[in-house]
C-alpha cells in the first residue's frame, strides 16, 4: 500500500516536470510517463479490489523497523562524513556502528573486521588501481 | 590458413611473460569482477598502465583474459550476496541467489563456473569460425532493426516480473522513466537534469549497485536475528561435472544465443543475458520456477554472458567496430601498442586475434580449475553471520559506487536506489525489470527516433524490414502472452512466495 | 622484470598520491623547484577511451621527465561538470591540471552555463584532429562538388549519419553546406552516439556521407570501404596527400575549426607556473614516445603554448558562438 502511493507520486511527478520542458524530445517521456501511470492506477484498482477479500496479506511487514531505518540513515552519513574526514577515517568512524546496527555485537569481531576492510581497499583501489580517494 | 595462424601466434605466444599474463589476468579479473562497481571495461582500462612496458601480444593476453575472468568473477558475489560483481551477474542473480537461500550455495557456484567455461569455449569457436563474416552482418543492423530488438529485450520484462505483471511493467516503465533523465541522446538538451551531475544521465552501476546489493544489505539487517543460511555437502569434483548433465540443452543453447546477441554492436553481456534468461523461461517446462531457484536461468543467463565475451570480439576484430564498452576500451589498449583492429587487423599484425583465440581457449581450463577449487572455499561465506556480511557489503558498495566514477555522486545514486530497492521489495517488485530498462532505454529511444529522422517522420519505415517486423511481431506475443495464459485460468492461485 | 617496474613505480605513484591527499595540498607555496610534489591530471571521460588513454601516456611520460609522480584522476560526471568543479575550486598552483577537447567550448554555451573561457587558464594544445568528409568507397561520390550536386540532386533526401547535432563534426558539415550555399534542410542529418558510430552506420549502407576523424576511417580507406573526399584544414593531411582540402575544392570554411585536445588549470595562474608547465609538457609532446603514439593514433601534432592557445581558444569560442546560434541551440 505504502508503495502504490509512492508510485501514484511518481507517475505525477513524471507529468508535472515534462510539461515544464517544451523541447522537442519530449514524445517518448510523455508516452513513458502515461504508461506509467496508467499502471499505478491499474495496481491501486486491483489492490483495492483484492484489499477487501484479504487486508492481512497486503500489509507490509517490516521486522526491525527502527534498525533498518537506523540503516538507512547511517548510509546517508557515510558520503557526508567521507566528505568532510576523507575515506579512511570516515569508514574507521563509520564501519563498527554499522556494525552494530547491523546485529554483530562481539567488539572484536568488529574491530578486526574494520581494520581489515580499510587494509583490503587500501590495498585494492590504492596500491594496485590508484582510485583517488576523497 | 587458420592453422598456420595459430602456429605463427604459438611462436610468439612461447614466452614467460606470456604465461604470467595469463595467470595474472585470470586472478585480477577474479579480483575486479567480485568487487561491485569495478566492471570488465574499468577494470581493463585500470589496468593498461601496467601494460606500457610490456609487449602487444602479453599486453592483449593479460587484457583479454582479464575480460574472461572478470565476466565470470562477478556471478560470485552475486550468487553467494544477491550482489552482482559486474552488471550482467544481476540476471545470475534472481535464481542464483534464491538456490543460495536453499543451501544449495555450492551447486550454484558449480554450475555458473562450469556454464561459464562452456559458453566461452563455444563462443570462442564460433568466433574463431565466423568473425570475418559475421561481423559485417552485424553491420546491417540500422536504426530500424536495433530499435526492434531493443524492444524484443524489453518483451523480456514478462519473464522477470515474477507474480505480478502489472509490477514488471511498473516496474519496466520507472527504469525506461530514469534513463531519460540525462543530456538527450539525439539533440543534446537537457532532460529532468536538476543537478549538474545529472547531465550525463543516472550512473548505471550505481544504480544496479543500489537496487541489487545495498538494498539486500538492509534486509539482512532487517533478518539479522535469524540462524545463519543452511549449507548442503558439496560433492566430488566429479560430481561436480555430473550436477550439468541435466542441462545440456539450456546451456549450448545459451551459448549460441549469447554469442549472437552480443556480435551486434552496443549489445553486451547484459542484454545478452537478460533475452537468454527471457528465452529459457518461455521454453522451459517450469517457468513458474524461475526465479525461486531454477538451475536452469542461472545456466541461461551465466552462459550467455559468457559467450557474449567472444562474440563482442568478432566486431572489434574484423572490423575495429567495438560490440561492448570493454571492447572499446581494449581497441584503446591496442592501438596504444601500435596494433589497429580492423579490416587489415589479420593481414597486418595476424599474431593478434590468433593470440587472442589462444588465449581465451588456454585461459579457460584455468578459470574453470579455479572456480571449481574456490567454490569450496567461496561457500564459506554463507557460514559468516549475516550481521557482518549485511556491514561489509554495506561499505563496500557504497566504497564501489564511489570508485565507479570518482564521485561522491555515485555514493548518492547508490543510496537512493538502495533505499527505493528496499521500499520495492517489500512491495514485491522485482528490481530486474528496472535493470532492464536501464540497459535497453537509451537504445530503444534514440533508434526509434533515428529511424524516424530517417524516414521524416513516416512510421512505415517499421514495416519495410521483415526482420524488424519478426521481431516487432514476437515482442508483441510475448508481451502478450501472460495476459491471455492468464484470461483463461480465472483466479491465478496465490503466488508462492519463499521469503 | 619490466612488469615489476612498473607495478613498484605505480605503487609509489599511489602512495605518494594518497601521502598528497592526505595533507591536503597544505603545503601549495610553489618555490622556484616546482614540480616538487606530485601533480594531479583531472580527466572529464571514463578510464578507456580516447582522450584518457593518450592522458594516461602523457602522464607517464611527464612522470618519468620530472621525476614527480603524476595521478590521473578520471572524474566523468555530469558531462565535464564533475571536472570544471574541481580546476575551479583548486588553487593555480600547477598542481592540479585537467583535460579539455573542443567540446568544453560548446558545454559552456549550453550546458555548463556557469563557466565561460575565462573560467580556467589555457596551458596548451596538444593535438587536433582535422574533420574528414567520408563517403562509402561504391559511392560516385569523388569531390565535394559531386557532393554539392549530389544534395541539390535529391534535396532533403540524402542521409547523413554524424555525431549529435551542434556537435563539431555537425557544424562542420553547416559550415560546407553554407559555403555551398545549399540549405542545412537539405540533407537529413541523423545524428548518432559518437562519430564513430556514424562511420559504422555509413559503412553499414545506413548514410550515404558522414564527417568523421583520420582515425577512424585509416583502415576502412585502406581496406577500401570507405573514400575520404576532403578535409577541413588549412593544407592537406601528410597521411592523405591525395585528399584535397574543401577550401581547395572552392568552398570558403574557417580552416582553422578542429578537434583538439589541451590542457587547461585553474584560473589566474601565475606566469612563472606556466611557463614551467607548458615548457615541461612540451617536451614530453617532443618525447620519441609521445611522438611514436601521436602517429600511431593517426593524429595531428599540434603543440600551441600558453599564448597561442589562449588566442586560438577566443576564435574557436566565437565561431563556436555563432554556429550553435544559426543551429538553434543557443538563442
Amino acid at each position: 500500500m505504502l508503495a502504490i502511493g509512492l508510485w501514484f507520486w511518481f507517475g505525477a511527478g513524471w507529468i508535472q516536470s515534462q510539461s515544464r520542458g517544451l523541447m522537442s524530445p519530449i514524445a517518448f517521456p510523455r508516452a513513458i510517463s502515461a504508461m506509467l501511470v496508467l499502471c499505478a492506477v491499474l495496481l491501486i484498482a486491483r489492490s483495492l479490489a483484492r484489499g477487501r477479500l484479504a487486508k492481512a496479506s497486503a500489509l507490509v511487514s517490516v521486522e526491525r523497523p527502527w534498525f533498518v531505518l537506523a540503516a538507512m540513515g547511517m548510509t546517508i552519513l557515510y558520503p557526508l562524513l567521507m566528505a568532510s574526514l576523507g575515506y579512511y577515517l570516515a569508514t574507521a568512524l563509520w564501519l563498527p556502528p554499522f556494525l552494530w546496527i547491523a546485529g554483530y555485537r562481539r567488539p572484536v569481531g568488529i574491530a578486526l573486521a574494520t581494520a581489515g576492510f580499510l587494509v583490503f581497499t587500501r590495498v585494492i583501489f590504492q596500491h594496485v588501481l590508484g582510485t583517488p580517494m576523497p | 590458413m587458420i592453422g598456420q595462424g595459430f602456429l605463427f601466434a604459438l611462436h610468439h605466444m612461447e614466452s614467460w611473460d606470456v604465461v604470467a599474463g595469463l595467470v595474472g589476468g585470470t586472478l585480477a579479473g577474479y579480483c575486479i569482477g567480485s568487487i561491485p562497481g569495478l566492471s570488465s571495461s574499468i577494470g581493463i582500462a585500470l589496468l593498461i598502465p601496467f601494460t606500457y612496458g610490456m609487449s602487444p601480444i602479453t599486453s592483449i593476453v593479460l587484457l583479454v583474459t582479464l575480460y574472461m575472468a572478470t565476466e565470470y568473477a562477478g556471478a560470485i558475489p552475486a550468487i553467494l550476496m544477491n550482489t552482482p560483481g559486474v552488471p550482467a551477474a544481476a540476471v545470475t542473480a534472481l535464481d542464483g541467489y534464491q538456490m543460495r537461500l536453499k543451501g544449495e550455495a555450492g551447486a550454484a557456484l558449480t554450475m555458473s563456473i562450469l556454464s561459464a567455461g562452456f559458453a566461452s569455449i563455444t563462443g570462442t569457436l564460433l568466433l574463431i569460425g565466423s568473425s570475418t563474416w559475421i561481423a559485417s552482418v552485424a553491420l546491417a543492423f540500422g536504426p530500424v532493426k536495433y530499435f526492434a530488438i531493443a524492444v524484443l529485450g524489453l518483451s523480456m520484462v514478462s519473464s522477470l516480473s515474477g507474480d505480478s505483471m502489472l509490477k514488471g511493467f511498473i516496474g519496466l516503465f520507472f527504469g525506461l522513466a530514469v534513463a531519460l533523465i540525462g543530456t538527450d541522446p539525439m539533440d543534446g538538451v537537457p532532460r529532468y537534469v536538476f543537478n549538474d551531475n545529472l547531465l550525463s544521465g543516472v550512473g548505471f552501476l550505481p544504480a544496479l549497485i543500489g537496487l541489487f546489493a545495498l538494498s539486500s544489505v538492509f534486509s539482512l539487517v532487517e533478518k539479522s536475528a535469524d540462524m545463519p543460511a543452511p549449507l548442503k555437502k558439496l560433492p566430488s569434483v566429479s560430481g561436480q561435472v555430473g550436477l550439468m548433465r541435466p542441462y545440456l540443452g539450456p546451456l549450448a543453447r545459451s551459448s549460441v544465443l549469447g554469442f549472437l546477441v552480443s556480435v551486434i554492436p552496443g549489445h553486451g553481456a547484459t542484454i545478452s543475458a537478460f533475452i537468454s534468461y527471457g528465452f529459457q523461461k518461455r521454453i522451459s517446462k517450469r517457468p513458474e520456477t524461475f526465479g525461486h531457484g531454477n538451475p536452469e536461468g542461472l545456466i541461461a543467463s551465466e552462459a550467455a554472458a559468457n559467450a557474449s565475451v567472444p562474440g563482442a570480439l568478432a566486431p572489434m576484430l574484423s572490423l575495429g567496430i567495438p560490440g561492448s564498452a570493454s571492447t572499446a576500451v581494449l581497441i584503446g589498449a591496442l592501438t596504444l601498442h601500435g596494433v589497429q583492429p580492423g579490416p587489415l587487423l589479420f593481414t597486418r599484425n595476424p599474431e593478434i586475434p590468433y593470440s587472442i583465440f589462444i588465449a581465451l581457449i588456454v585461459t579457460m581450463p584455468l578459470m574453470v580449475a579455479l572456480g571449481l577449487a574456490g567454490t569450496r572455499l567461496w561457500v564459506r561465506v554463507t557460514q559468516v553471520p549475516r550481521s557482518m556480511i549485511a556491514g561489509l557489503v554495506g561499505a563496500m558498495c557504497l566504497l564501489g559506487s564511489y570508485a565507479s566514477q570518482n564521485d561522491l555522486f555515485a555514493v548518492w545514486t547508490t543510496i537512493f536506489f538502495g533505499i527505493l530497492g528496499y521500499v520495492l521489495q517489500k512491495a514485491k517488485i522485482h528490481p530486474a525489470p528496472i535493470v532492464l530498462a536501464l540497459v535497453l532505454g537509451n537504445i530503444t529511444e534514440s533508434n526509434f527516433r533515428r529511424s524516424l529522422i530517417t524516414s521524416r517522420g513516416h512510421l512505415s519505415i517499421f514495416v519495410t524490414h521483415p526482420f524488424a517486423v519478426a521481431c516487432l511481431l514476437v515482442a508483441l506475443a510475448v508481451f502478450l502472452a501472460p495476459f491471455v495464459r492468464r484470461a483463461p485460468a480465472a483466479a491465478p492461485a496465490p503466488a508462492p512466495s519463499t521469503h | 622484470m619490466r612488469l615489476r617496474t612498473w607495478l613498484s613505480l605505480f605503487a609509489a605513484a599511489g602512495l605518494a598520491g594518497g601521502l598528497a591527499a592526505t595533507l591536503g595540498g597544505g603545503v601549495a607555496q610553489a618555490g622556484p623547484a616546482y614540480p616538487d610534489h606530485p601533480i594531479h591530471y583531472v580527466l572529464h571521460v571514463s578510464p578507456g577511451g580516447a582522450t584518457d588513454v593518450m592522458a594516461r601516456k602523457l602522464g607517464s611520460v611527464l612522470q618519468k621527465e620530472l621525476k614527480i609522480p603524476i595521478v590521473i584522476e578520471n572524474r566523468p560526471g555530469g558531462r565535464g561538470a564533475a571536472e570544471m568543479a574541481i580546476i575551479t575550486h583548486s588553487k593555480p598552483d600547477g598542481y592540479t591540471i585537467g583535460s579539455a577537447t573542443s567540446t568544453h567550448l560548446a558545454e559552456f554555451h549550453q550546458t555548463l552555463r556557469q563557466y565561460n573561457i575565462h573560467s580556467v587558464t589555457w596551458v596548451a594544445r596538444l593535438v587536433t584532429d582535422p574533420y574528414l568528409f567520408v563517403v562509402p568507397a561504391k559511392s560516385n561520390i569523388h569531390s565535394m562538388k559531386d557532393l554539392a550536386a549530389a544534395i541539390k540532386a535529391d534535396a532533403g533526401k540524402m542521409v547523413v549519419a554524424g555525431f549529435v547535432k551542434g556537435s563539431g563534426a555537425n557544424i562542420a558539415w553547416e559550415m560546407f553546406m553554407s559555403a555551398a550555399g545549399l540549405p542545412a534542410s537539405d540533407v537529413n542529418w541523423v545524428p548518432y552516439n559518437s562519430v564513430g558510430g556514424g562511420v559504422t552506420a555509413v559503412l553499414g549502407g545506413h548514410g550515404a556521407a558522414t564527417v568523421a576523424y583520420y582515425g577512424l576511417v585509416k583502415d576502412q580507406v585502406a581496406a577500401g570501404h570507405l573514400r575520404v573526399i576532403g578535409v577541413i584544414a588549412p593544407k592537406r593531411l601528410a597521411d592523405l596527400p591525395n585528399v584535397p582540402t574543401v577550401e581547395e575544392q572552392g568552398y570558403n570554411v574557417p580552416t582553422f575549426w578542429n578537434q583538439w585536445r589541451g590542457i587547461i588549470a585553474p584560473a589566474n595562474m601565475p606566469p612563472a607556473i606556466l611557463a614551467a608547465l607548458d615548457a615541461d609538457i612540451k617536451k614530453a609532446m617532443e618525447s620519441p614516445d609521445m611522438q611514436a603514439y601521436v602517429k600511431n593514433n593517426s593524429l595531428q601534432y599540434d603543440y600551441a603554448g600558453s599564448a597561442t592557445f589562449d588566442t586560438f581558444i577566443q576564435q574557436q569560442d566565437k565561431v563556436t558562438l555563432v554556429w550553435l546560434k544559426k543551429l538553434g541551440f543557443v538563442k
